[in-house]
């Protein structure tokens, strides 16, 4: 090998950095030189641009769904979770090996969650006290929409954060579905009266139509009720939805992620220190 | 992919968590391949992203994400090294699902997948380049900081990242 050949070799060692605007000027200027001289060079610095093209076009990646919804979420139950005592993360950890999983049970308010429905399907701009609307247009941030953006058929068309979690309203045409979610697991003793345990795929959840409580009309604007449980999150579909549709809609959503050791241990921790009074 | 906040604001936890969130998560996921550890990743990032607000200095808010991102993602590797079992791997010759060649994928509607199986079969340090480089926008001085290592060896570094690229597409 001579020593031009050796410089060479060199210089295709930088056409990364040429690419990349990442050269002295003296080095841009042997790069173009070689470029110049060699076909070979320009076939390699063809071939590196079509490879950096591909990585530099790669599609954002959506988080699963409700992800952030529920680190954000655990961390307001949290506030304190990156300092929690040792005796707190101590307790927590022996609760998380003794009690697992460490989840609320809840119940959804069922009719008050209709009335909403109700108000935010009529489109009035009138909020229920305690939303906030949560940002829907691409720049701002659409990755915090815990649902997804369709779902059987219906598109999302607004997103609230609600006191228990978040509110998501789709629209179909002139119908509108609302979808609740909020951290725990349905306590099904304390659902209303009325409704009835069935399963979505595998896993548990009630529905309540109009016409299964005996003429107790929900709203207006909601008249069936659907409750799922899925591993750790509570999903409530209310909407002018005949049963075979509620279910139907049901089975669409898709599964929000388990939750990991570092969500139960924070949501431990937190458990823990609001135990002992941390703020 | 930059886009950075306003110079003169310090962001809230959550307001990361919700501006930032796919940001975050695809960087994370750029780097581990898979779901599950990009959500351990931005999960251990947003944990120290919340131990890192009180000295953010107002700038570049996905310089300062990417470069905990990249840090955190090596910290793991790192880990993991000191552990037998790992699945994230290091290994260059790992086996990737056969991948039709750098132009045939250009045009296949499975890119996104072949790529990113390609990227995953880097290792670490070359993949952190390339995708500080390539995803998160970062000049070689950055990058350079953020690995902590010079950016002759930045330069080395991407140069045998997209070549190892290229091979395992063709």
């Amino acid at each position: 090998m001579t020593i031009s050949d050796a410089r060479d070799d060199a210089l295709f060692g930088l056409l990364d950095a040429y690419l990349d605007d990442e050269l002295t000027a003296t080095e841009r200027s042997a790069v173009e030189s070689l470029l110049e001289r060699r076909s070979d060079a320009r076939a390699e610095l063809a071939a590196i641009d079509r490879v950096r093209s591909l990585v530099r076009g790669l599609p954002q990646v959506e988080p699963p769904f409700g992800f952030y919804e529920r680190l954000v979420r655990s961390s307001r139950r949290a506030p304190g979770m990156v300092v929690a005592t040792v005796g707190a993360v101590a307790a927590a950890i022996v609760l998380i090996l003794a009690v697992t999983p460490v989840v609320d049970r809840v119940a959804p308010p069922v009719d008050d969650l209709a009335a909403r429905h109700t108000m935010l399907a009529a489109s009035t701009g009138e909020m229920p006290p305690g939303y906030e609307p949560m940002p829907m247009d691409e720049s701002a941030s659409t990755d915090m929409a815990a649902a997804p953006p369709t779902v059987g058929g219906f598109e999302r068309m607004a997103a609230y954060e609600a006191p228990e979690g978040v509110h998501v309203v789709y629209a179909l045409g002139a119908q509108r579905v609302s979808v609740f979610e909020q951290l725990g697991h349905v306590d099904w003793s304390e659902l209303p009266d009325g409704g009835e345990r069935m399963s979505v795929g595998e896993q548990e959840a009630w529905t309540m139509s109009v016409d299964s409580t005996r003429g107790r009309p929900l709203t207006a604007d909601a008249s069936s009720v659907t409750v799922l449980d899925r591993d750790g999150m509570v999903v409530t579909i209310v909407g002018d939805l005949a049963a075979p549709d509620a279910r139907s809609l049901a089975e669409a959503m898709p599964m929000p992620a388990a939750p990991t050791v570092v969500e139960r241990i924070s949501d431990a921790c937190a458990w823990v220190a609001e135990g002992f009074g941390f703020p | 992919m930059r886009q950075d906040s306003p110079a003169d604001q310090v962001p809230t936890w959550e307001q990361i968590a919700r501006e930032q969130g796919r940001f975050l998560y695809t960087v994370a996921y750029r780097l581990t391949g898979n779901h599950e550890d990009a959500q351990d990743l931005v999960q251990e990032v947003l944990v120290r992203v919340r131990r890192g607000l009180a000295t953010y200095e107002p700038g570049s808010l996905h310089g300062w994400l990417g470069r905990i991102t990249t840090n955190a993602f090596l910290d793991e590797v790192r880990k993991r090294k000191r552990r037998p079992v790992d699945p994230l791997g290091d290994d260059a010759d790992r086996i990737v699902p056969p991948a039709p060649g750098a132009d045939d994928v250009l045009a296949s509607s499975g890119l996104p997948d072949h790529l990113q199986a390609a990227l995953r079969s880097l290792p670490e340090d070359y993949r952190a380049a390339v995708v500080l480089c390539d995803v998160v926008g970062f000049g070689y001085r950055e990058i350079a900081d953020t690995l902590d290592v010079p950016v002759g060896t930045v330069r080395s570094r991407i140069h045998r990242g997209r070549g190892l690229l290229r091979q395992v597409l063709q």
